[in-house]
């Protein structure tokens, strides 16, 4: 219980962290604040590891819904897609890290 | 041994390679010519001259000098080409040796990286991924489309350099270090983009960190491995260091003076446009692409729009199957960190390049991150690729068989390669559809052989510059050749006989000297003795007038004005023909040497733009400005001060601004109306992508809202309003105007943001009389703003505040005084005095405050105005602002203009006495019936076509306002017109931006008036001086040793000015040798405005040397360079040689 009230306290203030990567703490377009409590929450969820392959999944289908857009020409929608898909990628990739770390790859459960 | 074991074990490999690279060439060669423009100009055209330019880190060739470490780095590449050109090789098969080596680099060095980083089974895929990272579309747009040199050389020698790195980090082998450093200086061209060395060694870091942590292999291995980086950077800046040196100890000033923080991030945010995610994960510049259409309107089907996502699909299933594989694990994260960083500031985390940027200005050469970092996309994207595609490969060879495995390979791999079909078929430079061939007219060769045939027996003992007409203010030209040329102008490469006066150099001092130097041809009240004065200042001796130079965009005058003013001047020998070429020789008796003597001068206090009247006024004098302030002005015989800074301004009658002052407080409807000014920049910063320029607006905004909201609440509501609220708004100006008053003077140039803050002041004063409590406050943040505002140029310091001002609309001028003295106020004479009917006998002048009333004493080519005792120090003069009548032909009442349906309606009138740089007030009223505004347009007939073939206006501004208000007034300023413009019109638009569909709209001007603003310059004149010049009586001999280093003998019967006309650069250093003494002169002066000078305060016979001292550096460079080499070359030997022994 305690580690999941550190994990959530950790995952909070990363939003701030996502924010200030995302667009210095400014609002430009409405969507950045969203997208680091997205990706704050995707912080959350891998570090949990249970729910993990759920941000695997909805990143795959965020970048395929990207790639779709983007043949439609709705270039704005499927960047913002794309760029939380992406980010939820990244975050998903860098939870490997300590197995990266420990044994330099990721054993094949 | 062990390079011939590899090239026989890859043979088929490599000769694949081999053919692929020779199949491209011949494919791009075919038609016979070479390519050239753009950002590099014709970088193979002549070898031999860029070899000599970039020997030293002075370039005397591209008069009038500047200096350009940079180019050192183009050494290697242009010693080898010399050498080619001097066996016999065109410029054609210079190109072509050029590129077929690129291309074979670029396909062995990925294919032998596959091999390195997985193992000999790879072949197949080591193949597949060297032909990747030829047919790839980043390889296509952003290194062989964009031409940028450096890049083909940093591209090919990445994977290279990528195997040696990690082979010396891994294994300790010096050898490797050694091969290391010799392709770095192979590939050392790459290095002329400075930000490629950032790109370098954050890559480098980013492959060798993984060596450290994937896995973590104990502290010992991680200090190994670091010590190992650092040994190895060691290496790198010590044997790097004779090039590196000298760009980090006189790039930093340069650059900052070529670009502005400012620009550096509203460049980054509008590229980020280009670089988001859909784009960046398929390496594709959409600009190019999409936009310019630059390789056919085919990129925009489907078929080959889906195509990139296949090797991305291939790349992400590498991503992830490859974190199970203990080689390729690392490489997962390194693509993703690259990706990152090769995006900018698109959205995911790019915001650390902007703040980066913001606090650590060197950051700025990553301005276009995509083609700085990205330019390692092709890299880890070939190995996650490789990683990726035997994952798929061995999964349908288990699941189906090897037979239709091998055939997907195939299909899904030549349908990556074709994306790139115009490499194929030799279409990737310039539009697919017109190449950007080359062809340089004979005449260039012929004229530079007269030239060089007519002055070689002078060439070191009198050197002069040649100065080549039209002369661009930028460093690109566009010619009508046989095949048409547009990018850098490369004069300098074409005439090898002497330097070229032929651009700009991005910088302020120099290029406003040489603007002034091309307009003496072309403006009336220049006399042909203040040409000739002009072209001895820079050091002519030959003119070339170009008359292939397309007059495009105003920037230009006519070649064939020029002709004929070049004709009508005596001093000029006749002209001699070569096509579209002419060529004037100054007469030799009117020639003035690149290093003289004077001692007739005048102290000058430059003006801050172009300006020709420092010298009609002084005549023959010397134009001297003292920028150490070291007092030499006492011996001057005269000084001319310019302002330092001057702005104009409407100050508000106190009236006025009380009336505004009720509106607004009882209706906030009135608001945006007020702020309507701030509200229309909003929608063009954000249009532009200026990021900085809209939060500095929005935070004007919220900040103005803020200050009528305390007030209504006072005024209004009869209500004691919160301290803290005050303190609020008085943080947020003290943020506006204090902290960041770099970003204000860059985006708050629209001075009708004075008048807003105008208002604050009122309302600030009002309120501090009104309430007892926060009263203290409120004047105290009256006092702050007014400071401020003085100190950002938004008002005078003689600012009325409160009262009726003795001038409503002003020039505020601000002069540096340098000692007391009795100074003459001088307006020079106004270009077309006829169109002003308010003839000045009396003038009401500020001089700090204190109202004069001055009669105008007209004089030759000046008025006076009187004269006034001045202390040193700042001093502020205003004078009023002088319009003409109104300029338009037609000065009808009301017009109405409608847009119905298909049909745009407009209203256009002419502006009458037009000529190129005027500059106009227009004021008008306006009422919209239908619609939700209208735009304004300035027209001319120097407008050109863009690419899309929409007209480029100088103002093309959507003005909003509601259909339905009464008639709303306008009154602003125009910009200056272009250099070139003989007509001129304003234009009104009834339309509104609706995604360009036509919105139908209705509205009627009334009371349309253009007026001129005078264009006299104010200057100051000492008037204490009453000592005759002395004449000059000194003689020099010269000899030029180098581009850097001229001696000779001075020989002089009293103190006298020594002038040297090359650009002025505090590394020129003057010694002097007089009976064994050597005197070091440290009194270093500005000369005509851009050129070097120095003081000598002795009669006598002295020998002197003047030498460019940074160029030491790099000498000493040189010796610090070859002496690592060997130190590492022994210590390899070494090495071998006890593995050998045991």
């Amino acid at each position: 219980m305690n580690k999941i009230v550190i994990k959530f306290f950790i995952s909070t203030i990363s939003i701030a962290f996502f924010w200030g990567l995302e667009s210095g703490f400014t609002q430009r377009n409405g969507y950045e604040l969203i997208k680091s409590i997205i990706f704050a929450s995707s912080f959350f969820i891998v570090l949990t590891k249970k729910y993990k392959q759920y941000i695997l999944w909805i990143s795959t289908f965020l970048l395929i819904s990207m790639i779709i857009l983007y043949l439609l020409w709705q270039i704005q929608l499927s960047d913002l897609l794309g760029s939380i898909g992406f980010g939820m990628f990244f975050i998903f990739i860098l939870s490997y890290l300590p197995d990266l770390v420990r044994i330099g790859f990721v054993k094949d459960k | 041994m062990k390079s011939i074991n590899i090239f026989k074990n890859n043979f088929p490999q490599f000769f694949i390679f081999l053919l692929v690279s020779l199949f491209l060439t011949i494919s791009w060669f075919r038609s016979g010519y070479i390519y050239g423009g753009g950002d590099v100009g014709l970088q193979v055209y002549n070898p031999i001259r860029i070899l000599e330019l970039v020997s030293y880190i002075w370039w005397e060739a591209t008069g009038p000098g500047s200096p350009t470490p940079q180019g050192l780095t183009a050494l290697p590449f242009n010693y080898f080409f010399s050498g080619l050109k001097l066996i016999g090789f065109s410029p054609l098969m210079l190109q072509s040796t050029l590129f077929f080596l690129i291309l074979f680099a670029m396909g062995t060095g990925m294919y032998l990286l596959i091999l390195f980083l997985f193992n000999e089974n790879h072949k197949k895929y080591a193949l597949l991924a060297g032909l990747f990272y030829i047919f790839n579309p980043y390889m296509m747009i952003q290194v062989w489309h964009r031409f940028v040199h450096s890049t083909f050389f940093i591209s090919a020698a990445l994977p290279f350099l990528m195997i040696y790195w990690l082979k010396w980090v891994r294994n300790r082998k010096p050898q490797s270090l050694l091969i290391f450093l010799i392709i770095n200086l192979i590939s050392l061209y790459g290095f002329g983009t400075i930000a490629y060395i950032l790109t370098l060694w954050s890559f480098l870091l980013l492959i060798t960190i993984p060596e450290i942590i994937f896995p973590w292999g104990g502290l010992k291995n991680a200090r190994r491995v670091s010590l190992l980086f650092f040994v190895g950077f060691l290496f790198w800046i010590l044997t790097n260091i004779w090039w590196l040196l000298p760009i980090f100890k006189i790039a930093p000033s340069f650059l900052s003076e070529q670009h502005s923080n400012e620009q550096t991030l509203a460049t980054i945010y509008t590229l980020g446009y280009q670089t988001v995610l859909p784009y960046s994960l398929q390496m594709i510049n959409p600009f190019y692409l999409f936009s310019q259409l630059d390789f056919g309107s085919s990129y925009l089907h489907i078929f080959l729009r889906i195509i990139p996502w296949i090797f991305v699909a291939v790349i992400f299933v590498g991503i992830i199957k490859g974190l199970f594989n203990p080689k390729s694990a690392k490489w997962s994260i390194v693509y993703l960190l690259v990706l990152v960083l090769s995006k900018g500031v698109a959205s995911p985390f790019g915001y650390f390049y902007v703040l980066g940027m913001k606090y650590f200005f060197p950051l700025g050469v990553l301005r276009n991150p995509f083609e700085k970092m990205g330019v390692l996309l092709p890299v880890v994207s070939s190995i996650v690729l490789v990683i990726g595609t035997k994952i798929i490969f061995d999964f349908f060879k288990v699941k189906t068989n090897i037979k239709l495995a091998n055939l997907v390979l195939l299909t899904a791999f030549g349908l990556i390669f074709s994306f790139c079909w115009p490499m194929f078929t030799g279409q990737i430079f310039g539009k697919f559809d017109k190449p950007e061939f080359v062809d340089v007219p004979k005449s260039y060769s012929e004229a530079d052989q007269w030239i060089k045939a007519d002055y070689s027996s002078d060439l070191h003992q009198n050197p002069g510059k040649i100065l080549h007409l039209p002369l661009t203010k930028g460093e690109s030209i566009d010619y009508s050749w046989e095949h048409g040329y547009s990018g850098l102008e490369s004069s300098a490469l074409f005439f090898t006989s002497a330097p070229s006066i032929s651009h700009g150099f991005n910088l302020a001092q120099v290029d406003n000297a040489l603007t002034s130097l091309y307009q003496a041809f072309h403006k009336s009240f220049v006399s042909p003795d203040t040409i000739l004065r002009l072209l001895n200042d820079f050091n002519v001796k030959y003119i070339v007038l170009h008359k292939d130079v397309k007059l495009q965009g105003g920037e230009f005058y006519d070649p064939k004005q020029t002709e004929e003013k070049l004709n009508s001047l005596e001093y000029l020998t006749p002209p001699k023909r070569f096509g579209d070429l002419v060529i004037y020789k100054i007469s030799d008796k009117f020639f003035r040497p690149k290093i003289s003597l004077t001692n007739k001068f005048v102290l000058l206090s430059p003006p801050d733009n172009p300006s020709l009247w420092p010298w009609i006024l002084a005549g023959d004098r010397t134009l001297i400005t003292d920028l150490s302030k070291n007092g030499e002005i006492e011996k001057a015989s005269n000084a001319f001060i310019f302002p330092k800074k001057s702005f104009s301004y409407e100050e508000a009658s106190p009236s006025s601004a009380i009336s505004l002052i009720n509106q607004l407080l009882i209706n906030p409807n009135y608001d945006n109306l007020w702020l309507s000014s701030l509200l229309n920049l909003k929608t063009i910063y954000r249009a532009n992508n200026e990021i900085q320029g809209e939060q500095l607006n929005d935070k004007l905004i919220s900040a103005s809202k803020k200050i009528l909201k305390i007030a209504r609440s006072i005024f209004v509501d009869n209500k004691i309003f919160s301290l803290s609220e005050l303190d609020d708004y008085a943080e947020e100006m003290k943020q506006i105007l204090s902290s960041n008053s770099a970003v204000l003077s860059f985006y708050a140039k629209d001075k009708t943001i004075s008048n807003i803050f105008q208002v604050h002041l009122y309302l600030l004063k009002a309120i501090a009389k009104k309430t007892p409590v926060g009263g203290n406050s409120a004047a105290r943040a009256a006092d702050d703003l007014k400071k401020n505002l003085v100190s950002n140029n938004f008002i005078s310091e003689n600012y009325a505040e409160g009262e009726i001002p003795v001038l409503f609309e002003k020039t505020v001028l601000k002069f540096e005084i340098p000692k007391d003295s009795n100074y003459e106020l001088l307006l020079t004479h106004s270009s077309k005095e006829n169109l002003y009917q308010e003839r000045y006998e009396k003038m009401v002048v500020l001089v700090d405050g204190k109202l004069n009333n001055l009669t105008l004493n007209k004089k030759e080519n000046v008025t006076s105005l009187g004269v006034f005792f001045l202390s040193k120090g700042t001093h502020e003069i205003d004078l009023p602002i002088r319009y003409s009548d109104n300029l338009l032909s037609n000065k009808q009442e009301d017009v109405k203009i409608e847009s119905i349906k298909d049909k745009l309606g407009y209203f256009e009138d002419k502006i009458s006495y037009v000529t190129g740089q005027d500059r106009y007030k227009v004021s008008f009223s306006a009422k919209v019936e239908k619609g939700s505004g209208f735009y304004i347009q300035l027209v001319q007939d120097t407008d050109s076509r863009g690419s899309n073939n929409q007209v480029n206006y100088q103002v093309n501004e959507f003005i909003s306002q509601p259909s339905g208000q009464d008639f709303r007034d306008y009154s602003f300023p125009l910009p200056d017109l272009r250099l070139t413009t003989k007509d001129a019109a304003v234009r009104f638009l009834a339309s509104s931006p609706d995604g360009g569909n036509l919105v139908s709209s209705s509205m009627l001007i009334r009371n349309l008036q253009v007026r001129r603003f005078s264009d006299e310059e104010v200057f100051l004149q000492d008037f204490g001086k009453t000592e005759p010049d002395m004449p000059s009586s000194g003689h020099i001999s010269i000899n030029q040793k180098t581009p850097t280093f001229y001696e000779g003998r001075i020989q002089i019967s009293e103190p006298a000015f020594v002038i040297f006309s090359e650009s002025y650069h505090p590394g020129w250093k003057l010694s002097l040798q007089k009976e064994n003494k050597e005197y070091i002169s440290n009194t270093h002066f500005l000369a005509n405005l851009y050129a070097n000078a120095w003081y000598i305060n002795e009669a006598g016979n002295y020998n002197f040397k003047l030498e460019f001292e940074p160029q030491n550096i790099v000498n000493y460079g040189f010796i610090i360079a070859i002496i690592s080499y060997i130190a590492l070359v022994l210590y390899s030997l070494i090495v071998s040689f006890k593995k050998e022994k045991v």
